[in-house]
């Protein structure tokens, strides 16, 4: 029998009963529907994740304390301060912008009765321009203000709005740990907000030059983290590798620093989400083997209903490959009848689903190579048992059989 | 000869020990008879019917069919032998419910070799002969017994098979319509065609030109007969 013949006797046996071929297929359908959503949601969350992360400025190379790799006690005594800063901006090449931080977090901020606990930047003059931070009103930090450690403060937007409920900040006096500082703007932005901005958290933070912060927090000259912004980001590599270079030099070859660029933390948090769509899919894929077990079920089901059929088909010439291949594709349409639904049902989930929650629906092509593929997998496996139970009936049995 | 069988014995496991369904025929059909098989009820005759018409295997003996080994067959090849040199009328029809006339005559042509373009010319050709041409399109349930069995006769010698084995056919009719289907078995038989029939009809016998009778699984008489008549009681 020619497949072509065999493809439209297995589409005859679905049309005999198509409400019971719907049944059977439904759970391949909830199946695959299923793992699209998981991806095409898991996908669209991770890139707008990522376009965010990217909206602050991809091209910034970060130069922490500390190492991931083992650095012995003895030569952990060098730390990053001003004057690795200094040399970092003065001996790398490819710069847009460098900026220093220190950071303090736990800080009492209070403006008249209001107390709230936030995090102190301290930051050198491109601070804000490096870290892409929005100036919402008032003015940044001048020149002489920097050199002279002055205290003034600009306030995150979210801490401002906490500490005033309407009305303006702006030239008032507000307490940091019991010193006063006189407020000469506002800001927003921030990798860290955005995420936080996300999950719905806020972010209490007050930035004040790193001059004052050094010595009002530290009474040294360290920092928290350097800065790089990279003109181009082809060269990131190679910044990175200018400033691990210079580093060490300054730092009389210790090697007690990290230097990390935004792509690596891309990188980090790719993996993660990606990891985590993919247990989710497959969680979602549990119920497409349930799926083919029913399929498995039906087909038995239509296997004992036919045997009249099959020995009469036997009995004119049939042979067991013709019965096995009439079987097998008939639960390999079904399933993929449902793989084809569970797909269109998928994506129209996704779509409404990305426009509810405000983020791009992506399904990625190898989720439904990946659905399609499966499906059929499935309707092959779990067919297999039924249609070779019909295959090897014995014409005489089959006949006789009532 | 067209059919040459040695020692056929066919045994049925029960329990520890075994019942012979046949215990050791033997004979010949020469092409072109018309044979009537009888006997009572548990005397081997739907056994043999189906060891001759490839279904089942005989326990030992030797079964040639057109000078071809049966016996020693695969499946494969017993499939198309089915294919190709038997026609099977059954006492049920078995056609197929949800197929036409037309479709079901059509339905041995799918599995053998013929090409997809001449199909429906032959089957509707198989159908004319028997006088179905009106009910082409009818479903089994939308004909009476004795057109679906001619129907099923038309099934049966669509391929041009070597012989065409009849199991009660008339077991299902009244007898208008058992006398309809003989006479177009006579017919076929007419034409060249080898008919072995199954019955415990006398006068259903009484069309063959030779009758095997059975008892207990053996062969106990084998009658020809150059005139039509009855079938010879014990």
């Amino acid at each position: 029998m020619k497949i072509r013949e065999a493809f439209k006797l297995a589409a005859e046996g679905i049309r005999t009963n198509p409400m019971r071929a719907f049944l059977t297929s439904l759970g391949v359908v909830i199946g695959v529907a299923a793992v699209i959503v998981i991806i095409a949601i898991g996908e669209g969350a991770r890139a707008q994740v990522i376009s965010n992360i990217e909206s602050l400025g991809s091209n910034i190379v970060y130069v922490t304390q500390g190492s991931a790799k083992p650095v012995p006690y003895s030569r952990q005594s060098s730390v990053l301060d001003s004057s690795v800063f200094v040399t970092l901006k003065g001996k790398v090449p490819g710069l847009v912008g460098a900026a220093a931080e220190l950071t303090r977090g736990g800080a009492q901020v209070r403006y008249e009765k209001n107390t709230v606990t936030a995090t102190v930047l301290g930051g050198t003059e491109d601070y804000m321009e490096v870290r892409n931070l929005e100036l919402l009103t008032g003015r940044q930090f001048t020149k002489s203000e920097m050199d002279e450690g002055a205290r003034v403060c600009l306030l995150g937007s979210d801490l401002a709005d906490e500490l005033v409920a309407d009305g303006t900040l702006i030239g008032r006096q507000v307490k940091v740990d019991g010193v006063s500082y006189r407020v000469i703007g506002t800001f927003s932005g921030s990798a860290m907000g955005i995420l936080r901005a996300m999950a719905g958290i806020k972010l209490y933070q007050v930035l004040i030059p790193l001059t004052t912060a050094q010595r009002r927090i530290t009474g040294t000259g360290a920092v928290s983290s350097i800065y790089l912004k990279v003109a181009r980001a082809e060269d990131m590599e190679a910044v990175k590798e200018a400033a691990e270079k210079a580093l060490i030099e300054k730092m009389a070859y210790e090697e007690n620093f990290t230097v990390t660029s935004q792509a690596d933390l891309l990188d980090t948090l790719n993996t993660i989400t990606r990891t985590m769509t993919y247990l989710l899919a497959g969680i979602a894929a549990v119920s497409l083997v349930v799926g083919g077990i029913g399929i498995m079920n039906i087909m038995l089901v239509s296997v004992t209903e036919r045997i009249k059929e099959i020995g009469i088909r036997k009995a004119l010439g049939a042979t067991k490959q013709d019965i096995l291949g009439q079987f097998l594709i008939e639960a390999v349409m079904i399933s993929c009848a449902g793989g084809a639904v569970g797909m269109a049902l998928g994506w129209s989930i996704a779509a409404i689903a990305s426009k509810i929650a405000g983020w791009p629906s992506l399904v990625p092509w190898y989720s439904v190579v990946l659905a399609l593929s499966f499906s059929m997998g499935i309707g092959l496996f779990f067919g297999v048992y039924p249609a070779n139970k019909a295959a090897s009936l014995q014409p005489v049995d089959a006949l006789r059989y009532e | 000869m067209l059919i040459s069988l040695r020692d056929i014995i066919k045994e049925y496991p029960m329990g520890e020990s075994s019942v012979k369904a046949l215990a050791g025929v033997s004979f010949d059909i020469s092409e072109g008879e018309f044979v009537a098989v009888m006997g009572p009820s548990g005397s081997g005759k739907s056994t043999l019917m189906n060891i001759l018409g490839c279904l089942d295997r005989p326990t030992s003996g030797e079964y040639k069919l057109a000078g071809r080994l049966v016996s020693s067959m695969g499946d494969k090849e017993l499939a198309h032998t089915r294919n190709r040199d038997i026609g099977f009328v059954f006492q049920a029809f078995n056609l197929l419910p949800r197929l036409t006339a037309l479709e079901n005559v059509m339905l041995p042509m799918s599995y053998g070799l013929v090409p997809a373009s001449s199909r429906r010319s032959r089957a509707e050709e198989a159908l004319g002969a028997l006088g179905l041409s009106d009910k082409l399109h009818n479903k089994p349930k939308q004909m009476s017994g004795g057109e679906q069995q001619r129907v099923a006769i038309a099934r049966a010698l669509v391929l041009h098979p070597k012989m065409i084995l009849a199991d009660e056919p008339t077991g299902n009719l009244d007898s208008k319509n058992s006398d309809d289907i003989m006479r177009a078995l006579s017919r076929l038989n007419e034409q060249g065609r080898t008919v072995v029939l199954v019955t415990h009809e006398k006068d259903v016998a009484a069309y063959a030109g030779r009758c095997l009778r059975f008892r207990d699984g053996r062969l106990v008489g084998d009658t020809v007969k150059p005139e039509r008549g009855q079938c010879d009681e014990d």
